[in-house]
């Protein structure tokens, strides 16, 4: 039963290396001793060009259950990430990530890293995560766009 | 699963000769002798003229039933059985008071199961069942106990189709059906050894029965505690509630021979069967009989925004497992191209049974599943190496792109293709930002719960946003003050200390605590009212910040907690602290060190607590146990809240005698409950002083009782102030009774000294015990933490960053060697 989800896992891992958006990178977690944790990809997302975002890129983590892909990884910014949509813990709260809701199982890594970097610059007020990032995005947008630079910088590109 | 047979009867004054003879001779003897002695014994009890000791009446019942059930299971029938109905009639008769009733009831599930197998005559076995059922009824809702196969609700068996195709029905031991609406319902029901099949397990199935077309229906009502032989059942428990649909849980681990005990308590959000019956697995053949052909859906003129126009590219891959289809389905009402795996399809919802088409979430269960002829002959002509045809809308086809992996693609690619030296994570991510909260919740076998309960991350409070969420939230807030704390915020800031001061001891030994339902707190007008306005907010599939709401319903007051998400560290302080420990107002007294004369009868109560915690719904009848708690009242003085923080096992000294206080409603602190107008709240809130040391789990060890307790033994001290202020002076002497280490010591001694200790009692209890209880404690240790977000929520939204850095620093404190 399990093998579904490292089957699927593989796939993603296999269809990412042959092609993936510009500046995106996602990789599975690799232990010390050089074994590969498929359950647990450590992800780049790159700001988008154009927008307050820009230049920073910001680290995600994806969680894979093994219930995965009926249930959506659990994609996890570093804790404190100033976003209206992430909880204070740094999960990523979007619909699509969502059982519930948005989430389908055909709904790639690829698709969600780039649904995540949409998100970055157009936040969802009506599903806020976060007091402080909420408080500012809808009462002092000064505020918020300085914010939002300032975290770019501390997450520049490593190349 | 084998009954106990180590029984209580040390505790009678026969126990020394029975130990000494009972090594040679085979349990069952033993048992049979046991029964002829309390039988005996028991009939003492209704002799004109002879003072019938309650503590001692109520031993017996459960040594009896106990020794009953070891009978039945072995298929025996003890000479005496005959006297038994009219010891029961009497007892039925005559021992009306709350506290007797519930050993009567308890020994009537064992009766009724005599009754069934027929150890007494036709006539008296109809009389018994008469008064079994009279009993029960004044505890809860009865259940009903289905014999035969298959006579149960007609939409099981359409269930069973739809959703768990693998899976087959067979006897079915027992059901409850569940109406909309606050139930508490229990079903005995009996499992001999004759009718043990060895190729079917047993299994626990709960569907809602209102709405069986979409799997929705398999999930576990959320407010909902469904308990075998007072476990939990895994995810199925407010402690660990699974969102989604569900597979049935194999409960055979959990039963036993002899009389088990189904229970279901709480809000019900619709009708509901649970039933417990034999079910053999099957996997599927491995080329089953194929589905159905898929017809495409007939296009209605309007145009359906799900209708697919004009040529559409289609993968031949699974959107399950992105590896090329091998048997292309599709649901029945599919409009899409787009077929999925059938194999995969199954696999997938028979770990998770969401039943719904990976490519457009529509319903497909099993029976909706269709063939797609017109995608084999498409898969049979194209070449391994295409992964993408292009349809007309027509139907017709051609061959759209070679390897590419990407069927859904983004606009946004600009590919690079080179290798990934750019990953910047391992800098930049360190492991430890990665999980804080989730890891506390984790079994470390189950994976699972990671993405299963998500409950960690709550949406903040915004009560500065704009219109209606406000009137929401603040609407809640005031609830929760009404209703969660005590209405004074004083006493809420207070628990965290209450917490933390106890979590040590409560941690080390967290398995013997115990929730016992109260029966009498259940209804609590405000707490249900909340309930009931949420009880359709959680369904599967409903907007999720409905969802998210239900954290802050403070619906702790329910007897077994109800509240649906109650697993995340950060959530509601009050309802994990009751949902932890709901209050025991039958928490069986401690022994006294200082009056050994007098610490038989408690030791023996010890052991049966559980049974006994059920049935009664207020000791309040039983003068034993006042007067010998009353004289005993701890020592502190808890009107200062400082003391709070005595370190556990100090307080182990004043504390070992615990006096049931809450039993009576007393006055709780009345300095500073003055507005308290309703005498549930008070015990409520008794109730939240207590929760956290519980151990009504009676082999444990005093010392974690003593330890663990003594928080409860100080509120109750102040709950009792009004009322003992006479036996003040005894508290001062219990001041003084020796240091702590001497304390322990002797609870050591207490500990050995208990009979019985092996027994583990597997039934007639509220709540969660053992491995899970252990690790939702565990969880709960940080709750400290969590109210600091509850209590400052009043001055306004301060949600998590500084609890979450909390809760990673406990984590790691915990857990150092982690990476």
């Amino acid at each position: 039963m399990s093998g579904i989800a490292r089957g699927r896992l593989t796939e993603e891992r296999k269809s990412w290396r042959k092609n993936h958006p510009h500046g995106f990178v996602a990789k599975p977690e690799t232990a010390a001793d050089g074994s590969v944790n498929l359950m647990i990809w450590h992800c780049t997302i790159p700001g988008k060009a154009g927008t307050d975002w820009e230049g920073g890129y910001f680290p995600l983590t994806l969680h894979f259950s093994e219930d995965y892909p009926s249930k959506p990884p659990k994609c996890k910014f570093p804790q404190g990430f100033f976003h209206p949509n992430v909880y204070p813990s740094g999960t990523v709260c979007l619909s699509i990530l969502n059982e519930d809701s948005g989430w389908r199982p055909a709904i790639t890594v690829k698709q969600i890293l780039v649904g995540i970097q949409d998100l970055l610059d157009q936040p969802n007020p009506a599903d806020p995560a976060q007091t402080e990032g909420y408080h500012l995005f809808i009462q002092d947008t000064t505020e918020y766009k300085r914010r939002v630079r300032l975290q770019a910088k501390q997450y520049p590109s490593i190349v | 699963m084998e009954t106990n047979t180590s029984s209580p009867l040390s505790t009678l004054p026969e126990s020394g000769a029975m130990t000494a003879t009972a090594n040679p001779v085979s349990p069952s003897l033993v048992n049979l002798y046991r029964i002829t002695k309390v039988l005996e014994r028991l009939a003492t009890h209704f002799v004109p003229g002879n003072r019938s000791d309650a503590f001692e009446f109520f031993n017996l019942c459960l040594s009896l039933s106990r020794g009953i059930d070891y009978a039945l299971a072995n298929g025996e029938v003890p000479l005496k059985a005959n006297e038994l109905p009219i010891l029961m009639k009497q007892m039925y008769q005559r021992k009306t008071d709350d506290h007797s009733q519930a050993a009567v009831m308890v020994l009537m599930i064992s009766v009724k199961n005599a009754c069934e197998i027929g150890w007494f005559r036709e006539n008296d076995s109809k009389e018994l069942l008469n008064i079994a059922d009279k009993i029960g009824k004044t505890y809860c809702t009865l259940g009903n106990a289905i014999a035969e196969p298959n006579s149960c609700h007609p939409a099981v068996l359409t269930i069973m189709q739809r959703y768990y195709p693998n899976m087959e029905l067979g006897p079915i031991i027992v059901s409850i059906e569940a109406k909309p609406g606050y139930g508490a319902s229990a079903v005995d029901f009996h499992i001999t050894k004759n009718n043990v099949h060895s190729d079917k397990k047993i299994w626990l199935l709960v569907a809602q029965i209102d709405n069986i077309e979409k799997s929705a229906c398999l999930i576990s009502p959320q407010q909902v505690n469904i308990l075998l032989n007072g476990k939990g059942i895994h995810t199925r428990t407010n402690f660990r509630m699974d969102p989604g649909p569900q597979m049935p849980t194999c409960v055979t681990g959990i039963l036993k021979f002899g009389t088990n005990l189904l229970q279901a308590v709480g809000q019900f959000d619709g009708h509901y069967i649970i039933l417990v019956a034999y079910m053999s697995v099957g996997s599927l053949p491995a080329h089953p009989v194929l589905p159905p052909d898929y017809v495409q859906p007939a296009v209605s003129v309007d145009a359906d925004s799900d209708i697919i126009e004009g040529e559409s590219k289609i993968s031949l891959n699974c959107p399950i497992s992105r590896t090329r289809i091998k048997t292309p389905v599709k649901g029945h009402s599919c409009k899409h191209f787009q077929c999925f795996d059938f194999d995969n399809f199954i696999k997938i919802n028979f770990k998770r049974p969401s039943w719904r088409c990976p490519h457009c979430t529509r319903p497909v269960c099993y029976t909706d599943i269709r063939l797609d002829r017109n995608m084999i002959e498409v898969l049979e002509k194209v070449g391994e190496n295409i992964v993408e045809v292009t349809f007309e809308a027509d139907g017709s086809w051609k061959v759209g792109s070679e390897n590419d992996h990407d069927v859904n693609k983004i606009q946004n690619k600009a590919y690079d293709c080179e290798m990934e030296q750019t990953e910047q994570q391992e800098s930049t991510c360190p492991p430890d930002t990665v999980s804080n909260i989730v890891d506390l919740t984790n079994n470390d076998n189950d994976l699972d719960i990671m993405c299963t309960y998500e409950t960690a991350d709550r949406k903040p409070f915004q009560a500065s946003a704009p219109t209606g969420v406000q009137i929401e939230e603040d609407f809640w807030a005031g609830l929760y003050i009404a209703n969660g704390g005590s209405g004074t915020p004083t006493a809420v800031v207070e628990i965290p200390e209450l917490a933390d001061a106890v979590s040590p001891v409560f941690n080390q030994e967290a398995e013997g605590h115990d929730n016992v339902p109260a029966m009498h707190n259940q209804f609590l007008g405000q707490s249900n009212l909340t309930l009931m306005n949420y009880m359709n907010s959680n369904e599967y599939g409903r907007s999720s910040s409905a969802a998210r709401l239900i954290h802050r319903t403070p619906t702790a007051i329910q007897a077994l907690p109800v509240q649906s998400q109650t697993l995340g560290p950060q959530q509601n302080p009050a309802t994990n602290l009751d949902s932890l420990i709901t209050s025991n107002p039958s928490a069986a007294p401690h022994v006294s060190l200082s009056n050994p004369a007098s610490a038989d009868p408690y030791n023996a109560i010890l052991s049966d607590a559980e049974r006994q915690q059920l049935f009664s719904r207020s000791a309040l009848n039983v003068p034993p146990v006042l007067a010998a708690t009353q004289n005993r009242v701890p020592t502190i003085n808890i009107a200062a809240p400082t003391h709070n923080r005595v370190l556990p096992v100090n307080m182990s000294a004043a504390t070992h005698n615990r006096a049931p206080s809450q039993l009576h409603n007393p006055p709780y602190r009345t300095d500073m409950l003055n507005d308290f107008r309703n005498s549930h709240l008070q015990q409520t809130l008794n109730a939240h002083a207590h929760q956290p040391m519980q151990p009504s789990n009676a082999q444990r060890s005093h010392i974690q009782q003593g330890g663990s307790q003594a928080y409860a033994a100080g509120a109750t001290a102040s709950s009792q102030q009004a009322r003992v202020m006479a036996s003040s002076h005894v508290a001062r002497q219990g001041e003084q009774r020796g240091p702590p280490v001497q304390a322990v010591s002797s609870t050591d001694e207490l500990f050995n000294s208990q009979p019985d200790q092996n027994w583990r009692p597997t039934r007639m209890r509220g709540s969660l015990s053992g491995q899970q209880l252990t690790e939702d404690v565990r969880q709960r240790l940080i709750m400290p933490s969590s109210h600091q977000v509850q209590s400052s929520r009043p001055q306004g939204p301060q949600p998590g960053r500084p609890l979450d850095a909390l809760i990673a620093n406990n984590r790691n404190a915990q857990n150092p060697s982690r990476p």
